[in-house]
């Protein structure tokens, strides 16, 4: 007799729902950063700016901006592409997703940038608390779009050999969705 | 031996000598905006894990209904 067993399909890929674990653990982690900034610059009555006569990059981190949204949106076409059974879409998706890795390291490199300036400037992790705060909630996107450049780029490698899992693409996505939606409200809380 | 009625007497007088200590770990400054950041990032790290999982909870519920 066949002990044959119909095994129901999961509601979520393992890989999916493991990321999206992993995003709620770096949701705590980032809302733990943000408290502490936002309690020490409530705490800071003499007026919370820079050291010196520096200036933060608002403008150029706003284009910054522009670019890790872009690249977000770009990924995302790039997911549709690749989900279609149509050859003309998948390779649409290798090229789509081509640029989402281009614009994701030029992110990168662009804060990096920036940030070796304001070093120069005088601006360090020791220098004051405004820098201590900057670099540390700052830093950590930065560390964490970096991750997710190299992790995007692994995955590219992995589609252009065909050998790219669907539910693993779609966690990358989730990863980069997460640093791609967490950015604007970074920015709009340490540079205004 | 004394007797432990006095002392659960005394524990629970004290109650009512105390007064509102404010105590915030972090608030050396003794500013309202401090304090003020304080509560609400308390709130904001209370809620957030028990919305996050509230909505997981909800978003695979919704995905099962769906597919069966």
């Amino acid at each position: 007799m066949s002990t044959q067993t119909m095994q129901k399909p999961s509601t979520i890929p393992n890989q999916q729902l493991g990321m999206m674990i992993f995003i709620a653990t770096e949701v705590m982690f980032f809302l733990a950063l943000v408290s502490s900034y936002l309690v020490i610059r409530a705490r800071d009555v003499a007026g919370w700016a820079p050291p010196g006569e520096i200036t933060l990059p608002v403008l150029a981190t706003g284009f910054n901006s522009a670019i890790l949204i872009l690249s977000g949106l770009m990924f995302f076409v790039a997911t549709r592409y690749f989900a279609s059974d149509d050859p003309l879409l998948k390779r649409r998706a290798r090229a789509t997703y081509f640029q989402a890795v281009c614009l994701g390291t030029f992110f990168v490199v662009f804060q990096g940038y920036e940030w070796i300036k304001l070093v120069d400037y005088g601006m360090t992790m020791a220098s004051s608390i405004f820098g201590a705060t900057f670099f540390l909630l700052i830093g950590s996107h930065g560390l964490h779009a970096a991750a997710g450049v190299i992790g995007m780029a692994f995955t590219y490698r992995k589609m252009v050999k065909g050998t790219l899992n669907p539910n693993a693409f779609k966690a990358m996505f989730i990863f980069w969705a997460f640093i791609v939606v967490a950015w604007p409200f970074l920015y709009g809380l340490v540079y205004f | 031996m004394t007797s432990i009625i006095p002392r659960i007497h005394l524990l629970l007088l004290s109650f009512f000598w105390g007064t509102d200590l404010w105590a915030c770990a972090v608030c050396d400054a003794g500013e309202t905006s401090n304090r003020t950041a304080f509560y609400f990032t308390t709130a904001l790290l209370t809620f957030a894990p028990l919305i996050m999982l509230g909505g997981g909870a909800w978003y695979i519920w919704r995905k099962s209904k769906d597919s069966e």
